[in-house]
């Protein structure tokens, strides 16, 4: 008799956190759909390769030479935009400092004399170094430039295939849609459950919920069963149009895949849980949602390479449950691996689980008491 | 209207100072975003776990596998000598990059015949492999000449390429100074949003109007609390930031100010907004997240080229104010600026505060309860 209320008393709790939900139209758009967007519209922006490098050239040589060079450049047009070819040294450095062009290259009068007599030919490029990252990887390119510019120069000594596994065309989308995805569900998902915990608190309904014939595993269960839904809807839909939008392959079982999705999520909510009982207001959680979000995000390496970052935040990123569900995510759809090579992640991210979850009913059950 | 406005700037103010919890994580918060954003975000990749499959073994092969870790792009995975397959290599994470160096290799150059050695890299580290890719690409070049010195009847070129604002190339300097315009537009931004969602929550948005404050006075009240708030945190950053990386003002302060209080109103503003259309605290700071955490972070080119943004949401990052900041930000400690440049940030970033107050008044205005 006993079990039967009380299976009706936790049937009872979930629907009314279920209507509670589904009655805020604007918290379960907010939810469903900035996650999607994001996702969708971080896949087609994000792009850390160098490009589109805007180039402006003085060529004071004029020679067929220093034209060759100059269409060395203008050809290229993967890697540089040709801005304009000027004729004087001094006009074309202040592009780079009106920040109109990122290079400079200035080839000089005597380019043509000294190619001549001396069989080295000079030229100057000046490059705007403040993005430190693109400078290198800019001057990388015009060494190589000058090296390949006339053929013939190194006669077949030592080149380099390369060959780049899982991500061939080293698609941006490849790389950024599974931890844009899980960076989302990150934020939805301790937001919405610290709030739902502390609206309780602040509107007094959470004394009535201590005459329910139920635990405080199971008032937890019910207040993560409509989030837990709502988040798990997105992940499909978000992997859906992914997989349709960018082409992204799924090498490895989407089952396996939906399953750690469906963990992470478990970890977001109790994650928010258990910030909601630390916290005495919404406003406090909203502010402390953010000092924990920030550092989950970012440590992840979901929007950030991980592998830059110093050691100290690589070690302290263990602690980051992002980081193993970016990590497996990564693993499962572009190398196709499967449960047995993906089992310490698996292990840290049930352990997440099991453990925030088992410090949320413990520090409910002492409120409620 | 100056009175009410005090008003409302004096109960703001009273009830942000009661909240001490609130008020130590929105100055705490800011250091530590900064601390993290600083160390935290690097593009350039060191120290790529690499397996080397020598097939040759001769002193010369060795000499290559030496010179690629001394680029320090490239470390051992393992201190063993590696003669497993590279994709398995790759799939257990144990290697990001193997390199085969064939049978024949020495014998071949001694010949002066092309010798290819094969890169393979894990296209799952994006950044990294893009580091990888052109270092490769560049590395059987510059051990050509290692090995082989230049015919001296073969022309050659050779670029004399100088940095200039950043001469070292210090990744940390573009990171620190954009990482300002990340930070001043998410948390003035939040504090905003939850202080006005909570008004409407409450219901004590009527308090003001039943008092018949004009929309304009409660606006510049609450704006003037949260601008304050941002004032401090960007006093507060900007020194933690020039005292960790050693950097400066390359020229008078007087632009980044100006700057500075335009782009913190716009935030606190931008807060505001999102309050009054969401009026639920929950959903306020939802949308601040991924209005302003997310497009100040990635659509910002705070850490990203926006050039390589493709038509039309390339368009999206025009709409972005932290954009037009960060490149304030950048002029001031790297580059140096002008009036003449800094219109072209100045003007798009009043414009956003201009249009952001209109909005907010135009729908204050609506809320307040007729005659």
């Amino acid at each position: 008799m006993n079990k039967a209320i009380n299976d009706w008393a936790i049937c009872a709790l979930i629907l009314k956190e279920l209507r509670l939900t589904l009655r805020n139209h604007h918290l379960v758009f907010l939810l469903i759909f900035p996650p999607i967007v994001q996702v969708i519209i971080l896949g087609y922006c994000l792009d850390p390769q160098v490009r589109n490098v805007r180039i402006a050239i003085a060529d004071l040589s004029c020679t067929p030479e220093s034209r060759a060079l100059v269409r060395t450049f203008t050809d290229n047009r993967e890697l540089f935009v040709p801005h304009l070819v000027f004729p004087d040294a001094r006009q074309v450095a202040s592009e780079l400092v009106s920040e109109s062009a990122d290079a400079v290259v200035v080839i000089p009068s005597t380019f043509s004399g000294k190619l001549e007599r001396f069989h080295v030919g000079e030229f100057q490029v000046l490059l705007n170094g403040v993005d430190a990252f693109t400078a290198k990887v800019a001057r990388g390119y015009f060494q190589l430039i000058a090296a390949h510019a006339f053929p013939g120069r190194h006669t077949g000594i030592v080149e380099t295939l390369v060959r780049v596994a899982f991500n061939p065309g080293l698609l941006s989308a490849w790389y950024f849609v599974p931890g844009v995805l899980g960076a989302a569900i990150t934020l939805s998902g301790t937001l919405v459950s610290s709030a739902s915990m502390l609206r309780e608190r602040e509107s007094g309904t959470l004394e009535q919920l201590l005459v329910l014939p139920v635990t405080s595993a199971e008032l937890l269960v019910a207040k993560m069963v409509p989030l837990f839904g709502l988040l798990f809807a997105d992940v499909c839909i978000a992997i859906m149009l992914t997989s349709y939008l960018f082409s992204l392959p799924n090498r490895g079982s989407m089952v396996l895949y939906l399953f750690f999705s469906a963990v992470y999520i478990l970890v977001t909510i109790s994650l928010g849980s258990l910030m909601a009982t630390v916290c005495s207001s919404q406003r406090q959680s909203q502010l402390l949602s953010f000092f924990i979000n920030i550092p989950l995000i970012l440590l992840s390496g979901s929007v950030v390479p991980l592998e830059s970052m110093p050691e100290a935040l690589r070690v302290l990123s263990l602690a980051d449950p992002l980081r193993y569900y970016q990590i497996v995510a990564r693993d499962i759809l572009l190398k196709g691996l499967g449960p047995h090579e993906l089992g310490d992640e698996m292990l840290c991210l049930l352990g997440f689980c099991v453990g925030l979850l088992s410090i949320c009913i413990v520090r409910i059950r002492h409120q409620l008491s | 209207m100056i009175r009410g406005m005090l008003a409302q700037l004096n109960k703001d103010w009273l009830e942000f100072r009661r909240d001490r919890l609130s008020v130590a994580l929105a100055f705490f918060l800011p250091i530590c975003s900064l601390f993290l954003f600083s160390y935290g975000i690097r593009l350039e990749s060191k120290h790529i776990p690499t397996e080397i499959v020598d097939n040759d073994g001769t002193p010369l092969s060795r000499d290559f596998a030496r010179r690629i870790y001394a680029t320090a792009a490239f470390v051992p995975a393992s201190a063993q000598q590696f003669d497993g397959d590279a994709k398995d290599a790759l799939l257990t994470g144990r290697a990001r990059a193997v390199i085969n160096i064939p049978c024949g290799f020495e014998a071949g150059i001694n010949m002066n015949r092309t010798t290819q050695v094969l890169f393979t890299i894990d296209g799952t580290a994006l950044t990294e492999a893009h580091t990888a890719k052109m270092i490769a690409e560049n590395f059987g070049t510059v051990f050509s000449m290692l090995v082989k010195p230049p015919d001296p009847r073969l022309f050659y070129l050779l670029p004399k390429i100088t940095v200039w604002f950043n001469p070292g190339l210090q990744e940390a300097l573009f990171i620190v100074s954009g990482a300002f315009g990340v930070i001043l537009w998410m948390f003035p931004s939040l504090l905003a949003a939850v202080s006005m969602s909570r008004d409407l929550e409450h219901g004590e948005i009527i308090q003001p109007f039943c008092a018949n404050l004009d929309p304009a006075a409660f606006l510049l009240g609450k704006v003037g609390v949260y601008l304050a708030a941002g004032i401090v945190q960007s006093i507060i950053i900007m020194s933690i930031g020039c005292a960790l990386f050693g950097f400066h003002l390359v020229d008078s302060p007087v632009i980044l100010i100006c700057c500075t209080i335009v782009y913190l109103t716009a935030a606190v503003l931008f807060g505001i907004l999102l309050g009054v259309l969401t009026r639920n605290q929950t959903a306020a700071v939802q949308a601040t997240s991924s209005g302003g955490f997310f497009s100040s972070l990635l659509l910002s080119g705070f850490v990203y080229p926006l050039n390589n943004i493709p038509f039309p949401f390339s368009l999206l990052s025009y709409v972005v104010p932290a954009r037009y900041y960060i490149d304030v930000t950048r002029d001031a400690f790297m580059r140096g600026s002008e009036w003449a440049m800094v219109s072209r940030n100045f003007v798009p970033l009043l414009a956003f505060a201009v249009l952001l107050f209109a909005w907010c008044w135009w729908l204050l205005k609506d809320m307040r309860m007729k005659d």
